[in-house]
């Protein structure tokens, strides 16, 4: 498959990689589509506080991952942490909205838990997982020479592929400005940090070294925004 | 005016007693207050502060209360105050003639400082007089048994009416009095005010659309004297700019440790600059002067303003943190550094020089720029001619009604017809219409009007045919956030031995480089880094001239000043084409060379004229123009022109404004003469167009902030504790919120109230209109100009100030366009 007008690919450590402006990476070597930080039932989580926010996000990012993982014609799709938002998030209709968007979805979905689902990793939660077809991952998982896991690494080793940090950049332009989720390859710690999916989720700012190399995911586009030219 | 007809021994004529005792006598306005308070009024007392305003609205309903005899078990007097810092003197006040005539009553306060043990007791009982802020009484509001605990109250004083009316912070106070209202029907309202243009409608915002107000006024026995410093040279005083040390010899002359004096500034880094640049060429005044302003934490700005009541501090560099507050007795001098901005600002800061009933107050200003030399001569004309401006309450704020609703929900609950009824008694809310009702009924019982979009949503709900919130935790949560103040976002700043410096915008941290230095609360600091939402800094080592630079629009100048500084400009240029400069203000004097340079290079318009100038240069072609209406109107009026303009013939603009007037700027030719008529200001399509002209998308995004706030969108709790108030699952910034509501439920009346906050807040619609009909009217007088006139000059250095130079470089830059212009003569 031609990479799509949209998509970037980037050789990283020896590993293709394609970013999606859907806010995910396929994995064309392993056919496996990573996303991270979806904060399912967010919303939920809000309203429960008496903040009157619509179920639409949850919706729309349901429909966005599986368009996704069909376009790239993914065997898997990897979420790496945070899957749910939290305990509240569960209640009301995200059970059923999961479940029927489960059905739809033509392929394997599995989990890489993060600090955001111990609710359901431990007792009656792993109920929910297994209704929903999540094979439930280690919190590490290397992998053909690549290392999945929720948090970025503390130590620099082989490179990790992660998410938790929800990296945005601000691009100005005459008189605006506008935050954009962006995909952060981050020298330091051999991390390649991936946008919060959720699009109910403020995307944190983060401070690049020298050599890092920053992509912003904008509408339908996937923009190479910093970096070293060499880097790609 | 006649004294109230009471009996000898009546508690009234004891209290003249007490006056008497202390060698005061009752002034004709609190008499007449007292007056008609027994009569049953209620209303306004306009009245300058320290004069006496506190016991013309306290003692009538104390007399009242003492004669009715019996031992009062609850609440009779509630005092509203905006500012919980106050509650302490007005308490005390208060309690004076009470303690003096021994009487049986019992005053406390109830304000976010008070300790939970008075707040618990507070809960089983209210004191007879209680001092609160609205916010406070909101919360008293949401507790089950409101009504019984508020049926006993006879009298509502709220003060500084003034400063609460034109906010949502005042809406809110009108509908907790509205119901008020409900839970004791005899109860009377009096606020108290600074002299403002609207005093009609700040009283029936009060009182609310059942009642007649009273308005009292107060002769005015305190006239405000504006004085001066003004520049050694002219020549030498920069055109432009706003932060003023060119003049801090002049200013350094004029203070002295020894006289108590608050020194004004219009921003916070200007004070941190001033504050800075003062202790630096002073450093034998180190302690005697200090830096207040409202990003400083509050113990600090405590111990200062304890230290100036105390006089142990001369010098107190300040912003409007210090405008209301604590009564300075000590204060000598008040300085104003900058614009005055407006009229009744300006009387206000004067104010806050020591009282001494019939003694003038003075005020000196200081000018940062040439043209404010005009500004000062015409803020002096207004407050003669007692031209202060009108405070506007809020129309219809659906967000502060949305709070409201939960409030009385949480407070006993309430029935959907009973509360409209009740609401529209409120001012601000006499025409809103029952479509608007309960979509915010809506909002606030099933999120929002498309069904099933917001499921399991239950904030408020009905319970046995009453309005409720069952739910524990969202009663919690609702309480935690009551209020409408909506803060920038912050971060604390301490050091990192853990002493709190106050708080700082997120922005101006999220630019700090690990090592950097920068002054901040009157101190060099180097930034350490952030930790768990703590911005740690050690002390400094370096200079630097870094501050920071602090969100939120620059305030514009008032139309009161501007219709005076068309005068003013007026009046010079007529003693520049007489040679006649006797009479003319010393400012204005100075001014003269300005305005000689002026019609030199262009031409000084008069009264019922628009100047127009049209200038080319490397950069483009430029319009100029000086409608002298405020920055705000200026940038409508330029992006309104820009739109029509460009319908006309396609081209694109660059804008740029100040007070004074706006550019338009365009990088090829453009035939501005040709296109410039009477129709280009028409305010047909006004809104639309102003709509159209400006990103109103990033800008109601921005203004969705306070509504997202105010409805209970988003969660603020009490300003330090917001993390922990709002808990870890419950992030979610309000642009976020506004770009999930336009995508999901576009129809959101909240969304809408965001874009016409927009139009109001940024281009002051109303003034706009009236602006736009005033320069139709006019006559046009297009000049071509070769060099850039005194008028054009702070625009175009705004312009090149905004791009990427450095400020040297725009410093230098100016200094050398002005050096040519002073060479011609």
């Amino acid at each position: 498959m031609s990479v799509a007008i949209g998509d970037i690919s980037v050789t990283l450590a020896g590993h293709e990689l394609r970013l999606m402006p859907e806010r995910a990476v396929y994995w064309p070597a392993k056919r496996w589509l990573l996303v991270a930080d979806t904060h399912w039932g967010k919303c939920q989580t809000f309203r429960d506080a008496g903040s009157a926010l619509p179920v639409g996000p949850l919706l729309a990012d349901l429909d966005r991952l599986r368009a996704a993982a069909m376009r790239v014609e993914a065997e898997r799709v990897v979420v790496l942490g945070d899957l749910v938002h939290g305990r509240s998030s569960l209640a009301g209709c995200i059970d059923g909205l999961v479940q029927q968007w489960r059905a739809t979805l033509p392929c394997e979905l599995a989990l890489v838990p993060g600090n955001h689902d111990r609710v359901v990793t431990r007792h009656r939660g792993l109920e929910l997982l297994t209704r929903w077809g999540i094979e439930l991952l280690p919190p590490r998982l290397d992998i053909d020479g690549l290392r999945l896991s929720h948090e970025p690494p503390i130590i620099a080793s082989e490179l990790t592929i992660c998410g938790h940090v929800h990296p945005a950049v601000r691009m100005q332009g005459r008189g605006e400005s506008m935050k954009l989720p962006c995909f952060w390859h981050d020298t330091e710690y051999n991390s390649f940090v991936l946008p919060a999916f959720s699009s109910f989720v403020d995307g944190a700012r983060v401070r690049i070294s020298p050599g890092d190399s920053q992509w912003a995911t904008a509408g339908s586009r996937v923009v190479r925004v910093a970096g070293p030219s060499e880097a790609v | 005016m006649s004294k109230t007809q009471t009996k000898p021994g009546s508690t009234l004529d004891r209290l003249r007693g007490w006056f008497a005792d202390r060698g005061w006598r009752p002034h004709g306005f609190q008499e007449e207050s007292w007056a008609l308070h027994a009569a049953g009024k209620s209303g306004l007392i306009l009245v300058p502060t320290g004069s006496g305003k506190t016991y013309a609205a306290f003692l009538g309903p104390l007399a009242e209360l003492a004669d009715a005899g019996a031992n009062p078990s609850g609440l009779s007097i509630l005092y509203i105050s905006p500012l919980r810092a106050l509650s302490r003197d007005i308490e005390q006040a208060l309690r004076a003639p009470i303690e003096a005539l021994g009487l049986p009553l019992t005053v406390e306060s109830r304000t976010g400082d008070t300790s939970s043990t008075i707040r618990s007791r507070q809960r089983r009982s209210l004191p007879n007089v209680l001092v609160t802020t609205p916010e406070s009484l909101c919360l008293l509001l949401t507790q089950e048994g409101a009504s019984k605990r508020f049926s006993d109250l006879q009298a509502v004083i709220v003060d500084e009416w003034h400063e609460l009316l034109s906010s949502k912070r005042g809406t809110q106070v009108e509908l907790a009095l509205a119901r008020l209202r409900r839970f004791a029907p005899g109860v009377r309202s009096w606020a108290l005010s600074a002299t403002i243009a609207n005093a009609p409608e700040a009283a029936a915002t009060l009182v609310g659309t059942d009642a007649e107000p009273a308005i009292v006024r107060a002769p005015i026995d305190r006239p405000v004297i504006v004085e001066s410093l003004r520049p050694a040279n002219i020549r030498r005083f920069p055109w432009a700019g706003h932060m003023g040390l060119s003049m801090l010899d002049e200013v350094l002359a004029y203070l002295d440790p020894s006289k108590p004096t608050l020194l004004f500034t219009n921003t916070r880094s200007q004070a941190e600059k001033w504050f800075h640049a003062i202790a630096i060429k002073r450093p034998q005044w180190e302690g005697r002067i200090a830096l207040h302003h409202g990003s400083i934490d509050r113990e600090e700005r405590e111990r200062v303003e304890l230290g100036v009541k105390a006089g142990d501090i001369g010098i107190v560099v300040c912003t409007s943190s210090l405008d209301l507050g604590v009564d300075f007795a000590p204060v000598e001098r008040v300085v104003q550094i900058g614009s005055p901005k407006g009229v009744a600002r300006i009387m206000q800061r004067a104010g806050r020089a020591r009282h001494r009933p019939g003694e003038s107050c003075e005020i000196t200003c200081v000018p940062t720029n040439a043209l404010e030399l005009l500004e000062i001569a015409a803020v002096r004309e207004a407050i003669d001619a007692g031209a202060v401006e009108p405070r506007d309450p809020v129309n219809q704020p659906l967000d502060v009604l949305a709070q409201h609703m939960v409030t009385v929900a949480l407070g006993g609950g309430f029935l959907a017809d009973e509360l409209f009824d009740e609401v529209r008694t409120a001012w601000s809310f006499r025409d809103l219409s029952r479509e608007s009702f309960d979509w915010t009924l809506l909002l606030v019982t099933q999120g929002g009007t498309i069904l099933n979009a917001y499921e399991r949503f239950h904030k408020v709900e009905l319970v046995d045919g009453v309005y409720r919130v069952p739910n524990k935790r969202v009663a919690q949560l609702h309480r935690l956030n009551v209020g409408t103040i909506t803060g920038p976002s912050t971060i604390e700043m301490r050091f990192v031995q853990g002493r709190s410096l106050g708080h700082i915008e997120d922005s101006f941290v999220g630019r700090l480089r690990e090592g950097q230095h920068f002054t901040f609360a009157g101190q060099v600091l180097r930034f350490v880094g952030v930790q768990a939402d703590v911005a740690l800094v050690r002390r400094g080592t370096k200079r630097t001239n870094l501050t920071p630079i602090w969100g939120g629009t620059r305030l514009p100048i008032s139309e009161s000043l501007s219709r005076a500084v068309r005068k003013s400009l007026e009046d010079s240029a007529h003693a520049v084409e007489t040679g006649e400069a006797d009479g003319l203000p010393i400012e204005l004097e100075a001014f003269l060379p300005v305005v000689a340079a002026q019609s030199r290079r262009s031409v000084v318009p008069a009264a019922d004229e628009v100047l127009f100038e049209l200038f080319s240069s490397r950069d483009g072609y430029r319009l100029l123009a000086y409608p002298f209406e405020g920055r705000l109107v200026h940038s409508g009026i330029a992006a309104l022109l820009s739109l029509r303009f460009g319908r006309i013939t396609p081209a694109t603009f660059t804008t740029t404004f100040n007070d004074y007037g706006f550019e338009l700027l365009c990088p090829e030719p453009f035939p501005f003469v040709e296109h410039l008529t009477p129709e280009l200001f028409s305010r047909e399509n006004l809104v639309e167009d102003a709509l159209e002209s400006v990103n109103t998308a990033e800008l109601a995004r921005l203004q969705f902030r306070e509504v997202a706030r105010v409805s209970g969108l988003v969660f603020q709790g009490y300003p330090g504790s917001r993390n922990r108030a709002a808990g870890k699952h419950l992030q979610a910034s309000s642009g976020l919120i506004y770009d999930v509501l336009c995508e999901f439920d576009p129809e959101n009346l909240l969304l809408g109230q965001a874009r016409r906050e927009v139009l109001e807040n940024q281009f002051e619609q109303g003034r706009l209109a009236a602006a736009l009909d005033r320069i139709a009217s006019s006559r046009f007088r297009i000049v071509e100009i070769e060099k850039p006139s005194p008028l054009a000059l702070p625009l175009i250095i705004e312009r090149i100030g905004s791009q990427t130079m450095s400020s040297e470089d725009v410093e230098s830059r100016l200094a050398r366009m002005q050096a040519e212009m002073q060479a011609e003569v």
